[in-house]
């Protein structure tokens, strides 16, 4: 059997003294879909942001794309771009067009031309159905068509694995499905995926895997499917009973 | 909002007639000075205008490269040179701005042997004081720039210095426009104080003159009007840089 995309083994985290993540294991095949949901501080989008390298783990062992997360991988920017990353808000660069958001880093890191790089943004932009918004201003688009720059951006590295941390949670309600269709599609099409989020909707739909977390830990990890069914935990079970029901 | 009154074009007329009136007011008051002196001394006062625009804008920009330097030295630098930068920061903003100049000008000679011209240590000096205040108008910029504006540089493989010069420093020099404005403003100002070292800028150029010919009263109005329509121009001129986008998204 291949090796998972991630693992992560008892990985442990502080800020302070407080910690926030306690002995994580967790491991994510290529091409699968994992949801990361609990309440909040639960450690969650620590644990995301320690596959991105934006965290670091005090213990334990992160092992992404079959390479240990240490300083010398992450001071390697070309491989740290093959893991994409989709914030809440606020990412897009504002002082630059669409246009130069989604083709500074490719020309940078990947050393594209500005012609290639200009030709694989509007394929980008076109897959999340932005295409005509590639001389416009971040602040000139709703928040729902920011974030689809925001994944359109991340998706011009053609990263291995993608991140979402969030993604709809600033969003006004009608704004959240366009940002959820294009991770549905990004999904379908086989690409690696952890995703934070309270969008149950989405994770019932589109996640292979289900990754509960409280206070740090890991309480339970299950398939999608049995996880909805009928979650373990008590932990868990109050955890949907909430949110489900507002 | 008819109703309100006044239209926007009738408040503008009431305005512009409200300001002609004040200074043809201001005008009249003033009709006895004895204008003619400056007339006759425009040429020397006027070059001495151009020099203080020249320390001014010199030492801005001197002062701008050095202000951003110290500030990302202060932000990011590994501990001695931080402590460098801010002991720099905080000790020129502490000390008198006429010491600053007197200091480089004597001293630089005394410790080197090396006489040093008037407008080298005017330019020196200026660009010194120029480089500590506006370190810190840097520093609020690039503080009120976004966290998640570097992590999305730094996800996509972005090198630190690319993140710094293409991201963050373009929007903290917009969010700092104002505190730049008042602050070239400042150093308008400051320029005349390097009379002291022998240079004739606009303020020392009023003061010979009036020396000579007597005339206080429409030397200092002409001085008051000068440093002003100066001073409006420069914070008009940097007002005009800023670009059009908008950062509330």
């Amino acid at each position: 059997m291949a090796e998972p995309i991630i693992a992560f083994a008892g990985v442990s985290k502080w800020f302070g003294k407080a910690q926030v993540l306690r002995d994580i294991d967790l491991a994510v095949e290529a091409g699968s879909v994992v949801v990361i949901c609990g309440p909040s501080g639960s450690g969650k989008s620590t644990l995301l942001r320690c596959i991105c390298g934006l965290e670091e783990a005090q213990a334990g062992s992160i092992r992404v794309m079959g390479r240990q997360l240490d300083a010398k991988a992450l001071s390697d920017r070309a491989f740290r771009a093959n893991i994409g990353m989709v914030f809440q808000r606020f990412s897009l660069y504002p002082h630059m067009k669409v246009l130069a958001n989604l083709t500074l880093a490719p020309r940078k890191v990947r050393g594209l031309s500005p012609g290639a790089a200009e030709e694989r943004a509007r394929a980008m932009l076109a897959r999340v159905g932005l295409s005509d918004k590639l001389e416009a201003w971040p602040s000139q688009l709703s928040g729902g068509q920011q974030q689809r720059v925001a994944i359109a951006r991340a998706l011009v590295m053609e990263p291995r694995i993608m991140l979402f941390d969030e993604p709809t949670s600033a969003l006004d309600p009608e704004m959240i499905r366009e940002v959820l269709d294009v991770m549905r599609d990004l999904a379908r099409s086989g690409m690696t995926m952890a995703v934070v989020t309270h969008e149950m909707g989405f994770a019932r739909e589109a996640a292979d895997r289900v990754v509960f977390m409280d206070e740090g830990r890991i309480v339970e990890q299950a398939d999608a499917s049995a996880f909805f069914a009928q979650p373990a935990s008590e932990r868990a079970r109050r955890f949907l009973d909430n949110i489900l029901q507002h | 909002m008819r109703d309100a009154g006044l239209s926007e074009r009738h408040k503008a007329i009431l305005w512009w007639a409200g300001l002609l009136a004040t200074l043809a007011g201001v005008a009249w008051l003033c009709r006895d000075f004895r204008w003619p002196v400056v007339w006759q001394s425009a040429p020397f006062l006027l070059r001495g205008l151009g020099i203080s625009w020249l320390l001014t804008l010199v030492s801005v920009g001197i002062g701008m490269v050095a202000g951003i330097a110290l500030a990302a030295a202060r932000l990011a630098a590994p501990p001695g040179l931080r402590h460098l930068a801010v002991g720099y920061v905080e000790l020129l903003r502490a000390v008198p701005q006429l010491m600053v100049i007197f200091w480089v000008f004597f001293t630089w000679p005394a410790m080197t042997g090396q006489a040093l011209s008037a407008w080298a240590a005017a330019i020196a000096s200026l660009s010194m004081i120029a480089a500590a205040y506006l370190a810190e108008v840097v520093r609020a910029g690039l503080q009120s720039v976004p966290r998640v504006q570097v992590e999305s540089g730094l996800v996509t493989g972005l090198s630190h210095g690319t993140i710094f010069l293409r991201v963050v420093l373009p929007q903290a020099l917009r969010n700092m426009l104002p505190a730049l404005v008042a602050h070239i403003v400042m150093m308008f100002k400051i320029t005349s104080l390097v009379y002291v070292i022998g240079l004739i800028d606009f303020f020392r150029a009023i003061i010979l003159v009036n020396n000579r010919d007597f005339a206080p009263y429409a030397l200092y109005t002409t001085m008051a009007a000068g440093y002003f329509l100066c001073c409006y121009a420069l914070s008009w001129l940097v007002r005009r840089l800023d670009p059009k986008y908008s950062l509330t998204t």
